[in-house]
Formats: structure tokens, C-alpha cells, sequence
């Protein structure tokens, strides 16, 4: 048992020995070419290590934005004034887009231009919607 | 006026063609970086194992084209990933990678081997042995002792022929635990299970090869 256990451990030690002689026969082309890639691996470490370019700008970048934000929130109307322009715009849009309505449906032209009473109606319809009826 | 603050000194190693031996040192006057130490110590780490990783490739690629690419795919993933973890755990790291790397090698070379094994034109190496992988013949050329040479190459293309005829968990248990002198519980590591199951597929390993080159040995 013990010789067996010895060959066994013969074949071990001389795998080794020709291993390691192959390790060091190998090609002057083989070597330069493996130094070249260590090189470029050690460069890759060298390159994660220092942080990108650009992170270089996020503090600044978040200041900036900072301050952005905060001179619009200063600057911002009252909300209440808001809503009244808000108010003011959308009867204006409103109004065009009937008068756009209108023109468009083919009405007879002279009656709109002339009727004064028609303009007449149209205001007081307009300014009645947000109470009573059309 | 306070006392200025002295900066200390980082020693800058120019390095021969290969990498391995100093040819002059320089101080040069900069903060010392962990990083550049870091460097320093992978490249003299990677120095030191990558002829060796190269001739477990090539053993298990049989081409050395393959086994280059491997190497250097090795090279550059541990650097870019694991250059921070602790020096001692790099050796079966990096062996962890290179054998993910030569089965990633394999399993492309199956794959075309299925889709143009067939087409006539395809490349002649594509089974049998190019010059390159001939064991004898990287042991041939000019130098010392060149019969000695040749015996080490017989031996070589032996032990070649019979660790690719094991299946592939033994060859990896000879390689990491005979060649490489890894022991049990870092081959487990590298091999993904158990020291149990490396004790069993390098005493197979060990006993087959035993059979095949006692006589010849």
C-alpha cells in the first residue's frame, strides 16, 4: 500500500518537474506578448482606481442646480394672481376659438360682422358661463 | 511662517522589457497612492503566474492563440475587479477566472466547430495540432543542453496527451493541486465545490496518470 501511495506521489513530483521546465522553456515571443497584456491589466487598474472625468463636475453641477431652483421658487407668483391670469388667458383662448367656430360653421359673415347686438349677446354669454347659463 | 508640511516620497521602479526586473528606481516627490502600490503589487503578482497560467491554458486549449487570449481576458478582469480584495486570495481568483474563461473558449470553439465543421475551407488547425502545440517542438531551438530539451518535451507531450484524456474536473484538480500547489480548500474555491469532491477527482487524476506514465516515466 505504502509503495503504491509512493508511485503515486513519484508521478506527482515528476509531472511537476516537467511542468516546470515547460513553464520555463517558453518563447521569448510568448513572454513579451503575456508582459503586454499584464501591462494593460495593471493600466486597467490604474484607470478604475481614479474616478471618471466627468464626476469631477457633480458638485459643482449640483450647486448650480440648487441655486437654480431656488431663485425660481423665489421668483414664482402668487398663486392666487396665477389663477386669476390663469382665468384672464383661458377666456381669451376661449373666445377665439368660438369666433374660429363660428367662421368656420359657413354663418353668414354680414350678420356677425354687423349685428351689434350679436357681439352684444356673445359678451354677456361669455362672462355669464362661469355663473348661470349660456 | 509654519513649518512646511513634508511630502513624502514615492519610489517609481523602471522595469525591464518583461515587467519582472527593476533596471533603475526613482524617487520622485508626490503623494504616495494606495492604488500605485496596488499596482506595483498585481503587476508583480500577475508577473509571477502568468507563464504558468499560460501553460495550463495552452494544456487545456491545446492552441496557443486561445491560450494567450485567455490569459490576458484573466489578466484584465482581476485586475478591473478584484485589484482591491486582499493580495493572498488573487492566486485562486485568478485561476477561477482563467477557468471560466477557457470554458467560455471552449464551449465558441464547439459551437463553430458545429456550424462549419463541415464547410469545406475551414481552418486545418481546427483539429488537429498546429505547430505551435506540438509540445516537442516548443522545446526545440538553439541553447544548452538541447538532448535534455527534447526529453523534457517527450515528457511534456506525454503528460499532455494523457491529462486531456481525464475528464475535465480531474484535469483541473491535477493542475490546481499538483502543478499549481494549490491546496485543498483554495482548489475547492477555484473549482466551485466541495474539498471533499477535490480530494476524490485528484486522487482519480493522480492514479490515472499513474497508469498511463508510470512505465514511461
Amino acid at each position: 500500500m505504502n509503495e503504491e501511495l509512493d508511485r503515486l506521489e513519484d508521478t506527482a513530483r515528476r509531472a511537476r518537474e516537467v511542468f516546470d521546465a515547460s513553464v520555463d522553456a517558453l518563447d521569448e515571443e510568448t513572454r513579451a506578448r503575456l508582459a503586454r497584456a499584464r501591462f494593460a491589466a495593471v493600466a486597467a487598474t490604474e484607470r478604475h482606481a481614479r474616478p471618471a472625468p466627468w464626476l469631477r463636475w457633480v458638485p459643482a453641477v449640483a450647486v448650480a442646480s440648487t441655486a437654480v431652483v431656488a431663485v425660481l421658487l423665489w421668483r414664482a407668483p402668487d398663486p392666487s394672481t396665477a389663477t386669476m391670469t390663469t382665468t384672464s388667458a383661458t377666456v381669451e383662448v376661449d373666445a377665439s376659438l368660438e369666433a374660429v367656430e363660428v367662421l368656420a360653421a359657413g354663418e353668414d359673415l354680414d350678420l356677425v360682422e354687423n349685428d351689434l347686438e350679436f357681439y352684444a349677446w356673445l359678451d354677456a354669454t361669455h362672462f355669464s358661463d362661469t355663473g348661470t347659463t349660456g | 511662517m509654519g513649518k512646511r508640511e513634508s511630502t513624502p516620497m514615492a519610489h517609481f521602479v523602471r522595469l525591464d522589457s518583461e515587467g519582472t526586473r527593476p533596471l533603475a528606481s526613482v524617487a520622485v516627490r508626490a503623494p504616495v497612492e494606495a492604488s500605485l502600490e496596488s499596482s506595483v503589487e498585481l503587476n508583480r503578482f500577475l508577473a509571477g503566474i502568468e507563464r504558468r497560467a499560460f501553460r495550463v491554458a495552452q494544456m487545456a486549449l491545446r492552441d496557443r492563440e486561445d491560450a494567450l487570449d485567455v490569459v490576458q481576458v484573466a489578466m484584465l478582469r482581476l485586475a478591473e475587479h478584484y485589484a482591491r480584495r486582499p493580495s493572498e486570495e488573487w492566486k485562486p481568483l485568478f485561476f477561477r477566472i482563467l477557468y471560466n474563461a477557457i470554458h467560455d473558449s471552449q464551449r465558441r470553439r464547439n459551437v463553430r466547430s458545429k456550424l462549419f465543421g463541415g464547410w469545406p475551407g475551414r481552418r486545418a488547425d481546427d483539429d488537429s495540432e498546429s505547430e505551435d502545440d506540438d509540445p516537442l517542438a516548443r522545446f526545440a531551438g538553439p541553447g544548452p543542453d538541447p538532448a535534455g530539451r527534447v526529453m523534457a518535451g517527450e515528457a511534456m507531450a506525454r503528460l499532455e496527451v494523457a491529462l486531456a484524456a481525464l475528464p475535465t474536473r480531474q484535469q483541473e484538480a491535477f493542475v490546481l493541486r499538483c502543478l499549481e500547489g494549490m491546496d485543498v480548500a483554495e482548489t475547492a474555491a477555484v473549482m466551485r465545490c466541495t474539498e471533499g469532491s477535490v480530494k476524490t477527482h485528484y486522487f482519480r487524476a493522480l492514479k490515472t496518470l499513474r497508469e498511463r506514465l508510470g512505465e514511461v516515466w
